[in-house]
């Protein structure tokens, strides 16, 4: 069987769902990060396949930017969820209810 | 001259190239890590001595943004262009961030814990949004946004002994990161159906070609990301609780600077990739989150007792009237954005800017700690008024010609419907606007430790001024400003 382009792009829209609906239902701020970072990846991932598609290298050099962008966002968001429970003892989502009015 | 032209129809070989150092964010970046530097390396001096070189700094990338020589020029082969678009929002933004860090240093004067890259990475986010304004490809808009985003995130959750501070920068955090996947996810479609992430050859291709439905989910999900970040409804969950969480000169910051780098966007996508359907089918979409973001932006402010929080519902409802400059894809409905910007920012910097100030020695910024202001100290009240009156869009202020140029552009426009609910919202935004200087003017304070005067630093107090005189002048000579509009960005 032949791997086509669209084998590619469901491959990649499963991993976005999958990522959305993690970041919807999960309660724990690492896993609903870890969801947000599956998303990027199933991006990155369609970039990958639409740049030799359309034979050209755009794409590509996009998914280096792409990932650079999201390690310096892990860096930056583990670093506050570090802090965070450090002086909340919690990182699930139900106990961040302090901000209401 | 007529904006709205597919920038590849400019040719981009006539364009003169941009030598880097004619590039102010390059500037701005090496300012930022220079400063960066001496702070690791000049541990005893630094704390003092860095908010103040910041400052200046920032005096002087302003006047260079205002006043610097002007032509269409392009750098990066055309991921990069330096028209009129990017030489008003360059001015916008370094204005906004000189006002922040302005304030910041009002804010920690008085704070024992002094650490310097509070007063640094403004400098970061405002390269970003500056890059941003001049966006001419994907890739340059989606690097420069991020640059944008997070350097936020730290802002926002800087305060990290406060958990205020800490549950808004995580909040911020995961909704930033999703706004992000959407936008990706969506320029990975439109690269991968039209084959470049070049804006003019974008344009170029959606004029001469069917809208396939890839594209069209591809461009549904950038403008998702893009209304994330200005906080129009109905993606502006994280804005309340973030904008109360943050501290208050980033709050500021966040709801003047970022929303204008939102709309910075927006415009290029208007200006070029998106033009040849923007009329049909996506001024329909801003349509319907103009009404969306005002409904839900005056309801939800209706409620409140946080002034940062009402600020925050504000803002969203001011994302819906903004967008209404955008329906209309004219010159005239740009200017009327450029305008409105530029007056809500006054306005919003001159509240927050007293909140700022005030929130210290009233103990708290829920609307009850300022009641009774007005004996205290009749001048920082009167100045509330004037925020509060220019916010609500009343005559003699800017809000009102602000709004009057919106609704005219969009009236114009044909879409009636849409105006007449607007104002119907700006009534309703009077409730809440003079609430809080109903508060000040009329309600005595409840116990004796409340009428004792408050003093401002007059460092503080001349920001403070500068910015109601602006309120006042876009009020009392809006053509003056409108002028000066037309000669930066037009």
């Amino acid at each position: 069987m032949l791997i086509t382009l669209q084998h590619y792009l469901v491959v990649s829209g499963l991993l976005f769902s999958v990522g959305l609906a993690g970041v919807i239902m999960r309660r724990n701020l690492i896993v609903v990060y870890m969801c947000l970072e599956m998303m990027l990846a199933a991006a990155a991932l369609a970039l990958a396949v639409f740049s030799r598609y359309n034979q050209n290298m755009d794409g590509q050099v996009l998914v280096f930017f792409v990932i650079t962008v999201a390690a310096a966002e892990v860096a930056v968001g583990l670093a506050i969820i570090v802090s965070l429970f450090r002086l909340c003892r919690t990182v699930q989502t139900k106990d961040l209810t302090h901000l209401k009015f | 001259m007529n904006l709205f032209m597919p920038i590849a129809l400019l040719q981009h070989g006539a364009m003169q190239q941009l030598p880097w150092w004619k590039m102010p964010e390059c500037w701005w970046l090496t300012m930022g890590v220079l400063l960066l530097l001496a702070d690791i390396f000049g541990k005893n001096i630094s704390h003092r001595i860095i908010p103040r070189i910041s400052l200046w700094g920032l005096c002087v990338a302003w006047i260079v943004a205002v006043f610097a020589p002007r032509g269409a020029e392009s750098f990066f082969g055309a991921g990069y262009i330096y028209d009129g678009t990017a030489y008003f929002f360059k001015a916008f933004f370094v204005s906004a961030t000189l006002a922040v860090v302005w304030m910041m240093l009002a804010d920690e004067q008085e704070r024992s814990e002094g650490r310097s890259e509070y007063f640094i990475l403004p400098w970061f986010a405002m390269s970003g949004m500056g890059f941003l304004s001049s966006a001419n490809d994907f890739l340059t808009m989606f690097v420069s946004l991020e640059l944008v985003t997070i350097t936020f995130y730290i802002l926002v959750s800087y305060h990290r002994v406060r958990r205020d501070s800490l549950e808004a920068g995580a909040k911020y955090l995961v909704l930033g990161a999703l706004s992000t996947g959407f936008m990706v996810y969506g320029i990975a479609f439109v690269f991968g159906l039209t084959g470049t992430l070049d804006f003019g050859k974008v344009s170029i291709f959606i004029a001469t070609h069917d809208i396939q439905s890839g594209v069209a989910f591809g461009i549904l999900l950038i403008l998702v990301g893009v209304a994330f970040k200005v906080g129009a409804a109905p993606f502006h969950w994280w804005v309340p609780d973030v904008y109360q969480g943050a501290p208050t000169p980033i709050t500021a910051y966040l709801s003047v600077a970022s929303k204008a780098a939102g709309f910075a966007i927006l415009i290029r996508l208007l200006m070029s990739p998106f033009y040849a359907i923007w009329t049909q089918d996506v001024a329909g979409l801003m349509v319907l989150a103009a009404v969306a973001s005002i409904l839900i932006g005056n309801l939800g402010a209706l409620a409140q007792r946080d002034v940062k929080r009402l600020m925050g519902y504000s803002s969203v409802s001011h994302a819906g009237f903004l967008l209404m400059g955008l329906v209309a894809a004219t010159d005239f409905g740009l200017k009327a954005l450029y305008f409105y910007l530029v007056v809500y920012a006054l306005a919003t910097l001159l509240v927050l800017g007293l909140v700022c100030v005030l929130a210290r020695s009233l103990g708290g910024t829920e609307m009850r700690h300022f009641s009774g202001l007005a004996k205290r100290n009749p001048y920082l009240a009167w100045m509330m008024l004037i925020g509060m009156v220019s916010l609500a869009g009343l005559p003699p202020t800017g809000g009102f010609f602000a709004k009057w140029q919106i609704f005219a552009a969009a009236w114009e426009a044909g879409r009636h419907h849409l105006v007449l609910f607007a104002i119907f919202g700006a009534v309703v935004s009077l409730y809440y606007y003079l609430a809080i200087v109903r508060k000040m003017f009329f309600a005595s304070a409840d116990d004796e430790k409340e009428t004792v005067p408050v003093r401002v630093d007059p460092v503080y107090f001349a920001l403070l001024s500068l910015l109601t005189v602006g309120t006042v002048v876009t009020g009392l000579a809006p053509s003056l400003v409108i002028k000066c509009i037309q000669k930066l960005a037009f």
